[in-house]
């Protein structure tokens, strides 16, 4: 068993944002959801069975998402109000197209049902393969492959449908839409 | 797309082609898309760490023997060192303590852009330019006075925590030493792990207070608010 290394965290902490966006649809919650991963992992000293750092974060994100999603749904909704409003983080972005099709993107996957969403995650924005995703995610890497075939197509079908691309804004002069690379 | 047979009108097993170009979309939407994490939270990680690391430190220099943790005996050893030091204080004097384990507290509210201390007219700095993004806030209620804390971290020096007190100045103690700057004094003490630097600015007590970086640090950040940031 190898221990895990605090000070190696911080280097995955762009890609476990980028999955946590995509779990919960939203890049604010996303953040708060690092956070609490991590807080979470640093809080006693870890052993993991492999060396592999990424398939155990992916696990405790997916743990603190889903208790976190179990807290919510226990919590009473209360509506936000304008001070709420006015604390909330208003960064700019220098590329605001590109900060559209994120949200839209993460959006779509963020719309899978839970177990597709998580294959998608774990393999496509994680990096996982296969067999990690399965270990990571407690199923079979058949099941992890099916699961993936089908994340994949609903969100491209999600993605690339007209409605979609007539609500995403014109493209900046010298900037192409995305495209299929074949 | 949130049903469940939704997902089961995709065959299972589509022609490889579909599947390839599937995958190979995916990819490009995902690579189009990469951003990396806002510094904020990269900040927070970071400082998550150094406090991991500090408390790490402390529990080895000095392991649990009186039957309750660290950080409470540390809270107390802090409260009970105040305590005597501004003992003929005027004003309560577990209103400094207060101050000071504030500042070295936890934050327990996101930042937000700017904040004014509540029960003054001081606006928290932004301190990113010099590497200390602002992490979170706070606020304490002791006896009739508001401890408004905002806390920032570095990279480098960790994090620290910038507490102003409403009401009154309070009457710093004698130990620790004095360092003048532009006519204003700055009380300058380490209480067992921590750095504490406090001055009165528009009439009120603020206090900047780290476990991880150094008095010239704290000083140094400490100079520049003299006479700034008034509302």
């Amino acid at each position: 068993m190898a221990r895990l290394d605090p000070q190696s965290l911080p280097g995955h902490v762009d890609r476990l944002y980028r999955a946590a966006w995509a779990l919960c649809g939203s890049p604010h919650e996303a953040e708060d959801l690092v956070q609490e991963t991590f807080v979470r992992v640093l809080a006693r000293p870890r052993l993991l069975r492999s060396d592999d750092e990424l398939a155990y974060l992916m696990r405790v994100l997916r743990n603190t998402f889903l208790s976190s999603r179990r807290t919510a749904s226990r919590r009473p909704q209360v509506t936000a109000t304008l001070d709420a409003l006015e604390l909330a983080d208003e960064r700019a972005t220098d590329r605001p197209e590109q900060a559209l099709a994120a949200q839209e993107l993460y959006g779509a996957i963020a719309a899978l049902p839970e177990d597709y969403r998580l294959a998608l995650v774990a393999v496509d924005i994680l990096g996982l393969s296969y067999r990690e995703a399965a270990r990571a995610l407690g199923a079979r890497e058949a099941t992890i492959t099916t699961r993936l075939h089908r994340a994949r197509s609903k969100v491209v079908a999600t993605v690339d449908s007209p409605s979609t691309q007539a609500e995403a804004p014109p493209p900046r002069e010298g900037t192409a839409p995305l495209q299929s690379p074949d | 797309m949130d049903s469940m047979s939704e997902m089961d009108s995709v065959p299972e097993r589509p022609d490889s082609d579909q599947v390839s170009a599937d995958e190979q979309r995916i990819g490009a939407l995902l690579r189009a898309v990469a951003a990396p994490a806002p510094a904020a939270l990269q900040y927070r990680i970071a400082a998550l760490n150094v406090d991991r690391s500090a408390r790490r430190r402390r529990s080895i220099a000095r392991p649990r023997a009186f039957g309750f943790g660290f950080a409470g005996a540390f809270a107390a050893a802090v409260a009970v060192v105040v305590v005597l030091l501004v003992g003929s204080a005027t004003a309560p004097p577990t209103a400094f303590a207060a101050a000071q384990q504030a500042a070295l507290a936890k934050p327990t509210a996101a930042a937000p852009r700017s904040l004014v201390a509540a029960g003054t007219t001081i606006a928290f700095p932004r301190w990113s330019a010099r590497g200390w993004p602002s992490i979170g806030t706070r606020s304490d209620r002791l006896g009739g006075r508001t401890v408004t804390t905002e806390f920032y971290s570095s990279y480098e020096n960790g994090s620290l925590g910038y507490s102003i007190v409403s009401g009154a100045p309070l009457r710093l103690g004698a130990r620790g030493h004095t360092v003048t700057h532009s006519g204003s004094n700055y009380w300058v003490i380490r209480v067992g792990g921590a750095q504490i630097v406090a001055w009165v600015q528009a009439g009120h007590t603020c206090v900047v207070a780290s476990r991880t970086a150094q008095a010239d640090t704290l000083l140094k950040l400490a100079f520049g608010q003299d006479g700034a940031s008034r509302v």
